[in-house]
């Protein structure tokens, strides 16, 4: 097992770039959804 | 060995390269017409007619001729030799070939004659020359036609290595064609059954609505029909070329079963504000296409995952300055990162595309055409690109012409996309500006579109000279005598962990029936309450 840390590093850089990835995603979403939210109720 | 095979990839690569070259001339014309700049007068001499026979060239030639031709041309290449072994019905897949190049040839007369300007989606009560649709028909059964001769492959190595699993690319590609064949059984239902028929005058009417979510049913998986060819580069060639290894081959495998398995029963994502389509429907294929995100970020962790491995392994440290180990000079790799880089921002437009009520603020305005541009135009088209940087080397036996011409186009395309696709989301969403329009001469046009609908224009310029670099460099690379002084071989990563892989991820069985079973629980309902209430009574229109 210690082995296997040794010769198979966790991806930091991966998760890191899949976390900017997601706060990107919520940020965007959102501003898309403020978008809908702004141009108010009709019916 | 597979000289044969690699000269009908060199065939299909040729039409779709070639259909591009037509198909995306016209695309900046479309966005400088936005601004104002009608080019499309000086083209009436050769018989253009309007910019709507325009759009319906770009759009067909790019999104289903390009694609297609280069996918069935690209596993024609990749199948035998991910598993070691000739393709074994040569002469279908040649068939294959012509049936294809039969239909292109069938479809394309009728849209250059202007009987068939009825953009790519071709929705009923447009109606085209009936030839058309039986060119489409016929394009869309050659590849029917190469899928059977991949299967035949794929079974014959299953009998001679019982008990092996199938090497990945094989898989991948093979799972990528069944998904397409049961996915245009939509398509082909509509145009065999409804649209030829009444586009001949055998049929007085259509029935808009039910076209519609045949159409879909068809249209969505088409994307995955797209990227997942580029998804086999990025999860099994990309870690080659960059020094590292597949971070995990049973997760990859994962990966395209679910794509086989939850592409299709999310069709009326599309059909959001269809007012014939019961909301309850609608929200069940919500649901599912949000599903599609597993998949999705299991592929963006994966394939990051492996560049990093090699990153790290070329010298690489840090939490990110392993990215600049990369290998940015090989115009290969930066052609398929860019694209990745440019999918991650349309699949953050996508799930915007498929929430329900985020939907209605972006729905047919330019919002779409900004997302399409990103996916079919980006993640799946430069990520081609980057594979025929090696490919048509290997198949020309005739290094790249000009490696820094190839860098150049790769990153000419990045920036005029970000600037097109930039321009038309922000537009879409903040004015509602409408999509497929001659927007140069609507009267409802508003001076405050001008500084998107310029930016767009400009970036669709420099995707016009990213497109004249990659044609110069395609035909410099088969056009000079150099030889190869070292064969290319086709990059295939080695796994990263020494992973047993499961044998419910080599079974056809069990996915197939999940497959099925999801199609019959979201389409059957619908699909059979729409036939039972048919209504064949729209007439044909042919507006421009």
């Amino acid at each position: 097992m210690d082995e296997d840390k040794k010769k198979y590093k966790v991806p930091s850089g991966t998760i890191a770039i899949l976390i900017i990835y997601i706060i990107l995603i919520i940020a965007l979403w959102g501003s898309a959804y403020l978008t809908l939210l702004s141009r108010g109720v009709t019916g | 060995m597979y000289k044969k095979t690699d000269k009908l990839t060199g065939w299909y690569l040729f039409v779709g390269m070639v259909s591009l070259f037509i198909g995306g001339s016209l695309g900046p014309l479309q966005k400088l017409e936005h601004v104002g700049i009608n080019l499309y007068r000086a083209l009436n001499s050769i018989g253009l007619a309007s910019y709507y026979q325009g759009l319906t060239i770009h759009a067909v030639l790019n999104a289903l001729v390009w694609t297609t031709f280069f996918i069935v041309g690209f596993f024609t290449f990749i199948i035998p030799r991910s598993l070691e072994k000739e393709l074994v019905w040569p002469k279908v897949q040649w068939l294959s070939f012509i049936l294809m190049v039969i239909g292109l040839v069938m479809a394309a007369i009728p849209i250059l004659m202007n009987l068939a300007t009825v953009l790519f989606t071709f929705y009923p009560p447009l109606m085209a020359s009936p030839f058309f649709y039986i060119g489409l028909v016929l394009v869309v059964v050659g590849s029917w036609v190469g899928g059977y001769g991949f299967y035949a492959t794929l079974v014959s190595w299953r009998k001679e290595h019982k008990g092996e699993k199938t090497p990945f690319i094989a898989l991948a590609a093979n799972i990528t064609m069944v998904m397409w064949q049961i996915a245009t059984l939509g398509v082909a239902t509509e145009l065999l059954v409804f649209v030829i028929p009444w586009s001949f005058g055998l049929i007085e009417g259509t029935d808009p609505q039910l076209n519609r979510t045949f159409f879909w049913f068809t249209g969505h998986p088409l994307v995955y029909f797209w990227l997942l060819p580029a998804y086999i580069s990025w999860y099994a060639m990309i870690p080659k070329q960059v020094g590292g290894k597949m971070f995990s081959e049973p997760l990859a495998r994962l990966v395209f079963w679910l794509f086989l398995a939850m592409s299709i029963p999310v069709g009326l994502h599309h059909q959001f504000v269809d007012p014939g389509v019961p909301e309850g429907w609608k929200v069940v294929h919500f649901a599912l296409t949000f599903g599609l995100f597993i998949p999705s970020m299991i592929t963006a962790f994966s394939v990051i995952a492996s560049m990093e491995i090699g990153g790290r392994a070329n010298g690489g440290t840090g939490l990110f300055s392993w990215i600049r180990k990369l290998p940015w000079g090989d115009p290969s790799f930066t052609a398929q990162n860019l694209a990745m880089i440019l999918f991650a921002f349309g699949g953050i437009g996508g799930l915007t595309n498929a929430s329900y009520n985020l939907n209605l603020a972006i729905h047919n305005t330019m919002w779409v055409p900004g997302h399409f541009h990103l996916t079919v135009g980006s993640a799946v088209t430069l990520t081609f690109f980057g594979i025929t940087y090696w490919l048509v080397p290997k198949l020309a036996n005739k290094p790249l012409f000009s490696r820094k011409m190839g860098l150049w186009q790769a990153w000419t395309w990045f920036i005029g996309m970000v600037l097109m696709s930039n321009g038309l989301h922000v537009i879409g969403l903040n004015f509602s500006v409408p999509r497929r329009t001659m927007l140069g001469v609507a009267p409802y046009a508003s001076s405050t579109w001008q500084p998107q609908l310029i930016e767009a224009a400009i970036g669709g310029i420099i995707l016009g000279i990213s497109g004249l670099l990659y044609y110069a460099n395609m035909i410099g690379t088969v056009a000079q005598k150099k030889q190869l002084e070292e064969p290319i071989e086709m990059p295939v990563a080695e796994q990263y962990h020494e992973e047993k892989i499961p044998a419910w991820l080599d079974n056809w069985k069990p996915w197939f029936a999940i497959t099925v079973l999801l199609i019959l629980v979201a389409y059957g309902p619908i699909l059979f309450d729409m036939l039972s209430n048919i209504q064949l009574t729209s007439p044909g229109f042919k507006p421009w």
